[in-house]
């Protein structure tokens, strides 16, 4: 009978057991998706790069040879060591295109490619290439591949297409993010380069540590080993191209851990209101059944069915969305990465974890309620609850009360008279501000800088890549060309940028003395003059702790000259190093240019003209420079979108479900009141006012946590040279707190249409 | 004690019928019902459980219409009128006191008088109507802190302050104990007739039916008796 009556009982508190379940299924949605992300990086890591063995070291070394790397393998800090000779080659069908070549040693030991198709090379003659550069330029095994080095050409078959862990994140040369079009990596037997390089001469040496070897103990045994061989040594932290999947994972740190841990544990508080709030309202019926003579057992039993329903329900209807939530950002994040196909992981850990909280949420709630209503004893079970005590807060104790009208000091005497229910209402209401200032404050902090790119650091209307082999000459010629206004040159080199025993692979360019139209210190008014020194990225000058007046040495990769010279400035925004052509020229080197930047009458018109010349390998217009970046901010886009929704079904969420029960707990005096002759429409502001109020004050607290969120948020979040500064606009805390208070008013005319359902009758009958 | 009064009486009742639906069977709570309620004075409306008693005060309240009848209040058919009327026929013209007074748990005793003067186009002074009832004492204190007897002269302070025309009570004593219904009860008689109020008093105590000046017997939805009394007893010489 019990169990008919369960069933019969359901279909009366099913509002708000539903109000529950939606609850915890957002809760659970939200938590499990977003932790979700976290959850499937560290499984790709765990998965492929922890078995690849990613190296800590990649030592520069100058001619190390087999009694270093013996030296080397004879300490008990290190696990493994693969000295390689490392190669900047180009494809030979194109010379924009940058191939590293590394040689292995039979095996690999650290930074084990996978192999997506083919096989590893039987012969010298064979070569495995990356799989991403043989997609962009539709090669396959079986292929032949021809690589230039110095005026050699070194004749490979591609034996296998790979992905290898040390470039997940393939970033190079003059390329802001991964171009697989044109930088690439080939991975070939020793004797394959050692008529073009020496034999058991190495320039390169990938050191593996022990477990539990700090870095810096392992950086000075390889130098104590090595001394003056040692160039430079590159962290596997500072490894842009292996840790960039780390460095995004922590960037999302907080989008994926603290996030939904707060949404999660703010849904946990709204379960256990509500649940206590449904055993609460069935005391009459736990005295009536206490009456007739049913155990506590089981009259708790009853009452915890409800929370098992709860959770049943609630968790499986948050799982689905919320597995689909991770695929949908998951997917996003891992286009930008070369990673072998992972399988996608459910996130058990964070639905065990999501199941248990809401459990102990609902579960702490039937059982703290119903044991206490249980014990009370039938007789007083049955009689209505005593009412609330009343005392007077502290705005009563102010000379301000008076002056304040019926309906106010009803509104505040019910806020402070549930206080937690306010607390609760300010929170929710004030991360969803927040998520939404930090959302838009993130599209300002693009915004502003995509207006730096486009008016302060480019200033040509059209950038012309040369081929290699272009001249002086031609650079004269399109100089001459009608309808050009201004012309300056550059070259980019690829280098090696050392300070400190840290070394960083990266570009130098090679500008004109004074530059007008690629203005790197983008405070430069019309001009800039070159300093004598260096003009050093912001991102590089981070990578290897530089600051204005430190000592940077560049070397071209595979010259053996290295230059010391002055950092003069640091600009963010910019890629690698500047240098004025004359002090380059100061130094000994060449200039050719690579890169022109144009000024032009009808820039459209000008890049077909260029376009046809055989020495341009390509032309883009200023726009398409930048608009480079937009497919890149895809995925912010994409988060920000989620963030904005989420803040909004938080608020939603807290506002709608913590109303609804200020509504049923408070029905007999609207009842009351409307017996008594209020208006609808007074009725409605008295209930609706304090979730404005609390809506005002949830605001205020979340501009005021807006900005640090964004700030954390972005910090670790990079893409390619720029730099992202927080920055949010006035109009954004205005236009979310509007968004807020859209919010908020949705609720409250989903709220208003309840009081359609007072019944008058029921303010006569006794209190339940 | 009747009140002569040249526009007749204040309530003008007439074939009133209520039925609900309950299920597949029609029940008529109230059938057919006609009667008077002259201005000024103590009219009991007694009756048994489910003799209709409580739909009568629902529909002269304002909280509900009739199936079929008129019922005139003041010369006008509240009958007929729509939600929106209805609810200002309840703020300007009714005062209503509760079984279980239904004070706002959120208000002091002052401010839960002062709730109805708010809305009263002609409304008493709080204090006053609170020294009506005998609560001069105590007006700062929640409705928590201050016994059932003091809550339930709050209520009818609340409904007195509004002036209202017609003053509905639904069993004032139901739960109070005994010597405080009493007191109460008189308190409500008293002030009322000072004030020359008209109350209707619904109760399931027939006890209580000598005290008021006209006494309307409800039994199965229909009148069975309609009693005019010209020398009511004082509350305090019923006992029930």
């Amino acid at each position: 009978m019990l169990l008919l009556n369960f069933f019969r009982d359901i279909r009366h508190t099913l509002p708000r057991l539903i109000s529950v379940m939606i609850v915890t299924a957002l809760g659970v949605m939200i938590y499990i998706g977003m932790s979700g992300i976290n959850a499937n990086m560290q499984y790709a890591i765990d998965t492929y790069l922890e078995p690849a063995a990613v190296s800590d070291l990649w030592i520069t070394a100058d001619d190390a040879d087999m009694r270093d790397v013996r030296g080397l393998r004879a300490l008990s800090s290190i696990e493994y060591v693969s000295p390689r000779v490392t190669l900047m080659t180009n494809w030979i069908e194109d010379d924009e295109t940058n191939l590293t070549l590394h040689t292995y040693d039979g095996a690999f030991e650290q930074c084990v490619p996978y192999i997506e198709s083919g096989r590893m090379p039987q012969s010298p003659r064979e070569c495995m290439l990356a799989a991403s550069f043989a997609k962009a330029r539709g090669l396959s095994a079986g292929e032949r591949l021809e690589l230039e080095f110095e005026g050699r050409i070194l004749r490979f078959t591609i034996a296998a297409l790979v992905i290898s862990p040390e470039y997940i994140y393939n970033v190079s040369g003059m390329d802001l993010i991964p171009n697989p079009y044109r930088n690439g990596f080939v991975y070939v037997p020793e004797e394959a380069v050692s008529t073009a390089y020496g034999t058991h001469v190495y320039n390169e040496i990938l050191i593996k540590g022990r477990e539990g070897v700090s870095r810096e103990a392992l950086i000075n045994a390889c130098k104590s080993v090595l001394g003056e061989r040692c160039l430079a040594v590159l962290n596997f932290e500072d490894n842009v191209r292996a840790y960039m999947i780390y460095s995004e994972m922590q960037g999302l740190v907080s989008m994926t851990t603290t996030l939904p841990a707060l949404f999660f544990l703010t849904a946990a508080l709204i379960m256990f209101t509500t649940m206590q709030r449904v055993v609460e309202n069935s005391r009459t019926m736990i005295g009536t059944l206490k009456a007739l003579g049913y155990s506590d057992s089981r009259i708790l039993i009853y009452f915890l069915s409800y929370a098992f329903l709860v959770i049943v329900i609630g968790t499986a209807l948050g799982a689905v969305p919320g597995r689909a939530i991770t695929g949908f950002l998951v997917t996003i994040i891992y286009q930008y990465f070369e990673l072998p196909p992972i399988e996608f992981l459910m996130d058990w850990a964070a639905l065990i974890n999501a199941v248990s909280i809401a459990a102990a949420c609902c579960v702490g709630a039937v059982l703290l309620t119903a044991v206490r209503e249980v014990q009370t004893g039938p007789a007083q079970c049955m009689r209505p609850k005593p009412p609330r005590r009343s005392r007077r807060n502290i705005i009563e104790r102010s000379p301000l009360w008076r002056v304040l009208g019926f309906s106010v000091k009803t509104v505040v005497r019910n806020i402070f008279r549930n206080r937690m229910r306010a607390i609760m209402c300010i929170v929710g209401v004030s991360l969803c501000m927040a998520l939404i200032v930090t959302a838009i404050g993130m599209s300002d902090t693009v915004d502003k800088l995509m207006d730096d790119l486009y008016e302060k650091l480019y200033r040509y209307d059209l950038q012309v890549s040369l081929e290699r082999m272009a001249s002086n000459r031609e650079e004269r010629h399109i100089a001459r060309l009608a309808g050009i206004e201004r012309l300056e040159s550059e070259m980019a080199l690829p280098i090696e940028a050392i300070a400190s025993g840290k070394k960083s692979d990266t570009t130098v360019h090679v500008c004109e003395d004074i530059v007008t139209l690629m203005v790197v210190d983008q405070t430069a008014d019309v001009s800039m003059t070159m300093p004598d020194g260096l003009f050093v990225a912001k991102q590089l000058a981070d990578d290897l702790g530089l600051s204005r007046g430190s000592a940077l040495t560049i070397r071209r990769i595979g010259a053996r000259k290295t230059h010391t010279l002055p950092v003069m400035g640091i600009a963010p925004n910019i890629n690698g190093v500047y240098i004025g052509r004359s002090l380059w020229r100061s130094l000994g080197e060449g200039f050719r240019p690579s890169m022109l930047y144009l000024l032009a009458n009808d820039p459209d018109t000008m890049k077909r003209t260029l376009e046809d010349y055989d020495f341009v390998s390509a032309v883009k217009l200023k726009q398409e420079v930048v608009s480079a970046f937009d497919a890149q901010m895809e995925t912010m886009n994409a988060v920000v979108g989620i963030m904005i929704l989420f803040g909004g079904v938080l608020a939603y969420v807290v506002l709608y479900s913590l109303g609804v029960m200020n509504f049923y707990d408070r029905i007999r005096d609207l009842a009351t009141l409307s017996v008594l002759g209020f208006y609808p429409k007074e009725i409605k502001r008295l209930i609706l006012s304090e979730n404005m109020v609390f809506t005002i004050l949830g605001i205020g607290l979340g501009a005021l946590l807006g900005f640090p969120l964004l700030s954390n948020i972005l910090t670790g979040t990079s893409m390619g040279e720029l730099t992202f500064e927080p920055m949010v606009l006035p109009i954004t805390y205005a236009l979310s707190a509007g968004l807020t208070l859209v919010y908020a008013i949705i609720v409250n005319l989903l709220l208003g249409r309840k009081t359609k359902k007072i019944d008058m009758l029921g303010a006569l009958k006794s209190v339940e | 004690m009747i009140m002569s009064d040249p526009d007749g009486p204040i309530i003008h009742i007439q074939d009133l019928t209520k039925q609900y639906k309950m299920g597949e069977t029609l029940i008529s709570a109230v059938d057919g019902v006609s009667f008077d309620i002259p201005r000024g004075g103590v009219c009991i409306l007694q009756g048994a459980s489910g003799a209709g008693k409580s739909t009568v005060l629902n529909i002269l309240g304002g909280m509900d219409l009739p199936t079929s009848g008129n019922v005139f209040v003041e010369g006008e058919d509240i009958s007929r009128y729509s939600k929106r009327q209805l609810t200002r026929y309840r703020r300007e013209r009714v005062g209503f006191v509760f079984q279980f007074y239904n004070l706002m748990p959120n208000l002091t005793v002052v401010e839960n008088v002062e709730l109805a003067r708010q809305i009263s186009p002609n409304p008493m002074n709080a204090r006053d109507a609170l020294e009506m009832v005998g609560l001069s004492e105590r007006l700062n204190n929640f409705p928590s802190q201050i016994s059932g007897g003091e809550q339930q002269r709050v209520a009818i302070a609340r409904a007195l302050a509004k002036n209202p025309s017609l003053l509905l009570c639904d069993e004032p004593t139901g739960a109070l104990d005994y010597q405080t219904g009493k007191a109460v009860l008189q308190t409500l008689i008293d002030v009322c007739r000072k004030a020359q109020n008209t109350v209707i008093i619904v109760t399931h105590n027939s006890a209580l039916a000598p005290i008021g000046d006209l006494l309307l017997r409800m039994r199965s939805g229909k009148l069975v008796e309609t009693k005019y009394n010209e020398t009511p007893v004082p509350v305090s010489e019923v006992e029930w």
